[in-house]
């Protein structure tokens, strides 16, 4: 009788071992993202350890970090990584002088600098900075640069709701909006030329391979190349601390809207 | 006798598509001499919400031809001149995307006139051509598309009233790929389409010239200043399906186009064409040289 339950004990723990071992793969697969390429100087914080020296990261390896940990890069530093390899991966670039906090697999928190996401999947995308934060829903190719007074948002392809503002806004391939505040206010939606900001976006172009959503990228120009109407003689610069939009109209005049 | 299988006007119907394609395949990585950033550079334009759009066109060209007629040989093959002018019409019913594939349906409308000059023989061939086409245009990555097409042409004849001589409706499937050679743009296309025909004045058979078609066509537009030179060439294999009668033939171009402002060219062109046809004294050669004027509106 004994001998019995020891059998059916040894089962249970098999079955339990079964699991964790799974779990603890399936966590580490997504957890443990993998550096796909490097360029510079790039380090590691790890929340956990905050006076631990900065590890510096090297190509091709797997950030064996706990979230949350924050990556750095210096001048003329980039870093692609790829989280979630074997469901649903998409790609995380970062570009150069950029702090980001990763606090999850879909929570960011935003120091300064730009990234890039591009994801084939929805899912539900958190960023927050010192001044802003948004939750967004959707799947595309996305660019977020840090501002004074939150971010800028490009979408170069896909679709994404905003949901961290009472009224849904939703935004499309080559909608250009500053999100500012704590509750994440949006702005007006800007369309912006796609084949130009794809041919000159180094989040783009810098890397070696190119993004998992690069034929999406390219449709998506190419709908828009089929849909402009007219394009401005102006470029669009930064967010000044009084709240503008800076727009650079060629022949370098300064215009605040 | 017209041969009502061979159509001058095709060319330029497929560089017209080309045209179309060109728009449609501007590519997002070509480069730009100017700084780059991290984000990349943001230029705000105005865009429509669908892409509906209407381009209405009009042609005119004088052109000497050595063998108006396209025949083999005899009392037939005479020089004449041509004065051919059309009047084109496309609509653009939108551009999607499918998140990785593009798509435009087009339809065109187009007439074009034709007038013939130089020779008794040829004065009694003037006639019109009306030809209406629906094409789905889906665009992938790297320059390659996908084409299916529909089309229908009617060819009136001018003399006293109005009557259909000859008719075709053209089911056909395209697939194109375009490449960047420098400043030049070069494509390659294999077409395929089945042809059911009407000639009304055709004693033995109104459909005798049913046929299957598969053509390649490989062309350039080399840009210089305001100029474009753009040379061509077509090699098409047309099987009949109700006369034993196989024709091969092949079309060589060369074209100059001078752009006097975004709607209006100037161009002169010549272009030879060769059949090769498994039936007797149905083989030509016939090469037609000329100079034309063209308006464009896009809306």
């Amino acid at each position: 009788m004994q001998s019995r339950y020891s059998v059916i004990n040894w089962i249970a723990w098999c079955i339990a071992f079964f699991f964790v071992q799974s779990a603890f793969g399936q966590f580490e697969k997504e957890f443990f993202p993998e550096i796909s390429y490097l360029a510079g100087d790039v380090f590691l914080v790890s929340k956990h350890k905050p006076n631990a020296q900065p590890k510096t990261l090297d190509k091709n390896e797997s950030i064996q970090s706990i979230p949350p940990y924050a990556i750095v890069s210096s001048k003329d530093s980039f870093i692609e990584i790829d989280l979630l390899q074997d469901q649903s991966p998409y790609t995380l670039r970062l570009g150069q002088s950029t702090g980001l906090e990763i606090r999850n697999v879909t929570d960011f928190y935003l120091f300064k600098g730009s990234f890039l996401i591009a994801d084939r999947w929805e899912r539900k995308w958190a960023i927050e900075s010192n001044t802003s934060k948004i939750i967004m829903n959707g799947s595309g190719t996305a660019i977020i640069e840090s501002t004074p007074l939150g971010f800028k948002l490009l979408i170069l392809e896909g679709k994404y709701e905003v949901e961290s503002v009472p009224e849904n806004h939703f935004l499309l391939s080559g909608d250009l909006a500053l999100i500012t505040g704590t509750v994440g206010k949006i702005s007006q939606r800007i369309q912006i030329e796609l084949p130009l900001l794809l041919s000159s976006s180094r989040l783009v172009n810098y890397f070696p391979k190119p993004l998992a959503t690069q034929s999406r990228l390219i449709s998506a120009a190419q709908v828009q190349v089929l849909r402009t109407k007219s394009k401005y003689d102006a470029f669009i610069g930064g967010v000044s601390e009084e709240r503008k939009l800076r727009i650079w109209k060629i022949g370098n005049q300064q215009k605040n809207p | 006798m017209r041969q009502y299988d061979y159509r001058p006007e095709q060319v330029d119907q497929f560089r017209n598509r080309q045209q179309q394609l060109k728009q449609t395949n501007s590519s997002s990585r070509s480069s730009h001499e100017i700084a780059k950033s991290d984000v990349g550079l943001q230029r705000p334009v105005e865009a429509k919400k669908k892409g509906f759009g209407y381009q209405v066109g009009f042609s005119s060209k004088i052109y000497h031809s050595n063998n108006p007629l396209s025949t083999e040989s005899g009392a037939q093959k005479v020089s004449a001149g041509i004065w051919e002018n059309s009047v084109s019409n496309n609509f653009l019913l939108g551009a999607y995307d499918l998140r990785g594939a593009t798509f435009s349906p087009v339809i065109g409308l187009s007439y074009t006139n034709f007038t013939h000059f130089g020779h008794d023989l040829v004065k009694e061939m003037d006639f019109g051509s009306l030809s209406l086409n629906f094409a789905g245009i889906f665009t992938f990555g790297k320059g390659w598309s996908l084409r299916p097409s529909l089309g229908y042409t009617a060819d009136l004849s001018l003399e006293d009233s109005i009557s259909r001589q000859y008719s075709q409706v053209s089911p056909g499937i395209a697939l194109g790929k375009s490449f960047s050679i420098g400043k030049a743009q070069s494509f390659l296309e294999w077409a395929m389409n089945y042809t059911f025909t009407n000639t009304p004045g055709q004693i033995v058979s109104k459909d005798l010239l049913d046929r299957f078609e598969t053509g390649l066509t490989w062309g350039i537009d080399i840009p210089f200043g305001d100029f474009e030179f753009s040379p061509f060439l077509n090699l098409a294999l047309a099987d009949y399906s109700n006369q034993s009668k196989t024709d091969f033939t092949g079309t060589f171009g060369l074209n100059l186009t001078y752009s006097i402002t975004d709607w209006m060219a100037l161009r002169i062109y010549s272009t030879l064409s060769s059949r090769n046809s498994s039936m007797e004294f149905r083989d030509f050669t016939r090469m037609d040289t000329g100079a034309g004027a063209t308006l464009n509106a896009r809306f």
